[in-house]
């Protein structure tokens, strides 16, 4: 969700090249005014990191950070609860990936050991350790929050770099990069950072940046044109320049001071949880009690009601939407998951009330 | 369905750069021929460049494909395969999607990749194996016009070599001949093969769909990692556990017991200890406990999958003995 002052920058600046007027230094993280590059020394502090680029989306950060660091042929060590683009950023590098399981139903976790037990299978078969470790800090199935700061470990002991994907924690949670032993993090603005799309960020140390921030060298064979200060993996200038960027810069305060309630949040999800499982047949799958306001239930009474409803699955959507609340995906009823991010504690007990409502419609049995 | 659109159906399925090729027997239309020409020959431009024919056996430079498409009787012996008896007078080959005829055989070229799809297709609609004849010669016009037309059966060739010298096919081309009727009940039932339900159009797990079958059988539905459903007033999850390198050998049967509080969890996990031993297994996580049934197949899921009703005993059992450690874990914890 965009912020106030984030919808006035994204109308103002929606034009394509709108703070390009003034870029006298051929990038967009480096132009002046507006002071993009003042954001970006700004989000690599909050995120304590040496340097950040933005990126066309976390997915985009993700691809980078292989590409630049990976051969073909190599091996990425993943967590099973991996969103899709982990797995396609590594296809495009066509490098292989090897997953470390989770601990399956109910609570599917990752174990950071799992990473060290993969780091050595894949040396015992290749011959060499993996060219990177990628961890997604929050999954997008369960919400479960994983163990960065043990994975990272693990990464430093064996050497393997260590990729974080933060699209569901940096902007909504406090995230401190070196504490958590992360050599690459990337984060997606338009999911968590208040941002328009499409937006992510690829954060990096110092150790790393000129590798993964390379310059490109190639010269037109017959112009001689050559681009040497356009990154190689950023296509150039990333191609974030107008409303995503700036909207990004506006909701940039609010994102600062928001993580500082993340504990909040939570509760707030805790509660809903609660409230829900009130409800019989619902049941709060991932880590208990949750740690992150992305909470995902299974809800088989409604299912049931499902069945029998001339709506069918879209029964609930409809039931919600009456209650003006939108979001669960239509058809949903079987399972389905809510984020209670940047709810108030009444709106969250709205949402409560609403299920708990349409459950006693359907003559599903609530506790009191 | 009009020509054109069942052109484009089955192209646009297949992915196929090459049309279709109508071929009809005696059609009223009068030889075209600007020279002769070999029969593959034409069925090749007509399906690369889109030009129509019509030829009698003065138009032809091949005398196999004049006697496998019945313009002449073999002076000595049988010839197989070809049309008899031999009272072809014209041919005409055309575009399939620019047809102005209903035609005999569809001829269709492409490489081995995309044809292989059209088999794996073709037997799925026709529930049956492909079966073809082909020896490498008397192809085009013998092997994928002549048998699809005297058999009405689909037949697959690997072309000939004068095919391959004269007459332009690639080296990983092959070609199918399918009789009218076969050709329209194919591409009437293409549709695209969905590998995923999935709202985020991703494949969830790698669960064999004979085992996937069973489970819903036995009264569950299925979730993206788990299955659920409601057995004597009580809601099992089953899920499928694999082990660190993937394989799964076992199911486990859950049922998540919920109390006022952590604290009361907490207390009846003594109960718990007493009550529940192996295979029986069960976890505090927070105000629930979850109770755990851990179904050994003792072979891998896969071939457990087939065997479908020891499977679905073996459930089933499971689940009733998971029913009553519910129902007295309960009681004791109630007390």
């Amino acid at each position: 969700m965009l912020t106030a002052e984030a919808r006035k920058a994204a109308l103002e600046f929606a034009d394509g090249y709108s703070v390009c007027d003034y870029c006298f230094e051929s990038r967009v993280d480096l132009v002046q005014n507006p002071p993009i590059n003042n954001l970006t020394a700004d989000i690599a502090e909050f995120l304590n990191m040496d340097d950040i680029r933005f990126t066309a989306g976390c997915r985009h950060a993700k691809w980078a950070a292989m590409h630049m660091v990976t051969n073909p042929g190599d091996t990425v060590v993943l967590d099973s609860l991996a969103h899709y683009t982990s797995y396609l950023a590594a296809e495009a590098n066509r490098v292989k990936v090897v997953e470390v399981p989770h601990s399956g139903y109910p609570e599917f976790v990752i174990d950071p050991d799992g990473y060290a037990r993969k780091f050595e299978e894949v040396e015992r078969e290749t011959g060499s350790p993996p060219a990177l470790a990628l961890l997604t800090h929050v999954d997008y199935r369960y919400g479960n929050v994983a163990d960065a700061a043990a994975v990272g470990k693990i990464c430093k002991e064996y050497g393997v770099p260590f990729l974080l994907n933060t699209a569901y924690s940096s902007g909504v949670m406090p995230v401190d990069g070196k504490k958590l032993g992360v050599d690459f993090l990337c984060a997606s603005g338009h999911k968590s950072w208040a941002a328009s799309a499409p937006l992510g960020m690829l954060a990096t140390t110092y150790e790393w940046n000129q590798q993964v921030f390379d310059k490109s060298t190639i010269r037109g064979d017959w112009s001689g044109r050559g681009f040497t200060k356009k990154e190689v993996a950023l296509f150039g200038c990333s191609p974030v320049f107008g409303a995503p960027v700036m909207s990004l810069m506006a909701s940039f305060p609010a994102v600062v001071e928001r993580v500082e309630h993340w504990d909040e949040e939570v509760e707030n999800a805790r509660y809903l949880a609660a409230e829900l499982e009130r409800i019989e047949g619902f049941h709060q799958m991932g880590v208990r009690p949750t740690e992150h306001t992305l909470v995902a239930f299974e809800s088989l009474p409604f299912f049931e009601v499902a069945a029998n409803n001339k709506k069918k699955g879209y029964f609930l959507y409809h039931e919600l939407k009456k209650r003006k609340i939108i979001g669960i995906h239509p058809g949903m009823s079987k399972s389905f998951k809510l984020n209670t991010f940047g709810l108030s504690r009444d709106q969250v007990e709205y949402v409560a009330d609403a299920f708990i409502e349409i459950a006693k419609k359907y003559d599903i049995p609530v506790e009191d | 369905m009009e020509y054109t659109e069942l052109t484009k159906q089955f192209r646009q399925f297949f992915e196929l750069p090459l049309t279709p090729v109508a071929v009809k027997f005696n059609s009223d239309r009068e030889p075209d021929m600007p020279h002769p020409m070999r029969y593959c020959e034409l069925v090749r431009k007509a399906a690369a460049f889109g030009n129509s024919y019509t030829f009698s056996i003065d138009d032809m430079s091949c005398a196999s494909a004049e006697l496998a498409l019945g313009f002449t009787e073999p002076l000595y012996g049988e010839v197989y395969p070809r049309v008899k008896p031999a009272d072809t007078e014209k041919i005409t080959v055309s575009p399939l999607d620019s047809s102005e005829f209903e035609p005999d055989v569809v001829v269709v070229a492409g490489s081995a990749g995309k044809l292989m799809k059209v088999a794996t297709t073709l037997a799925k609609v026709r529930g049956d194996m492909v079966n073809s004849s082909f020896k490498g010669e008397f192809a085009v016009c013998g092997e994928c016009t002549a048998i699809p037309l005297m058999e009405n059966r689909v037949n697959l060739s690997l072309l000939c070599a004068g095919a391959r010298m004269f007459s332009d096919y690639r080296s990983e081309e092959i070609v199918f001949g399918f009789p009218m009727e076969t050709f329209v009940e194919l591409t009437q039932s293409l549709k695209e093969d969905s590998i995923t339900n999935a709202l985020c159009g991703c494949l969830m797990d790698d669960l064999p769909s004979g085992l996937v079958n069973s489970i819903l059988d036995l009264g569950f539905t299925k979730g993206t990692d788990h299955f659920t459903g409601r057995f004597k007033d009580e809601i099992i999850r089953l899920y499928i556990p694999k082990d660190d390198s993937g394989k799964s050998s076992s199911v486990t049967l859950h049922v998540p017991v919920k109390f006022r509080d952590a604290e009361s969890a907490e207390v009846s996990t003594e109960i718990a200890s007493g009550l529940l031993e192996h295979p029986m297994e069960w976890r505090l996580r927070d105000n629930w406990i979850d109770i755990v049934l851990l179904i050994e197949l003792n072979e891998p899921l896969r071939r457990a999958a087939m065997k479908g009703e020891k499977f679905n005993a073996l459930v089933n059992n499971g689940i009733d003995v998971l029913l009553d450690h519910v129902t007295r874990f309960r009681r004791k914890a109630t007390k």
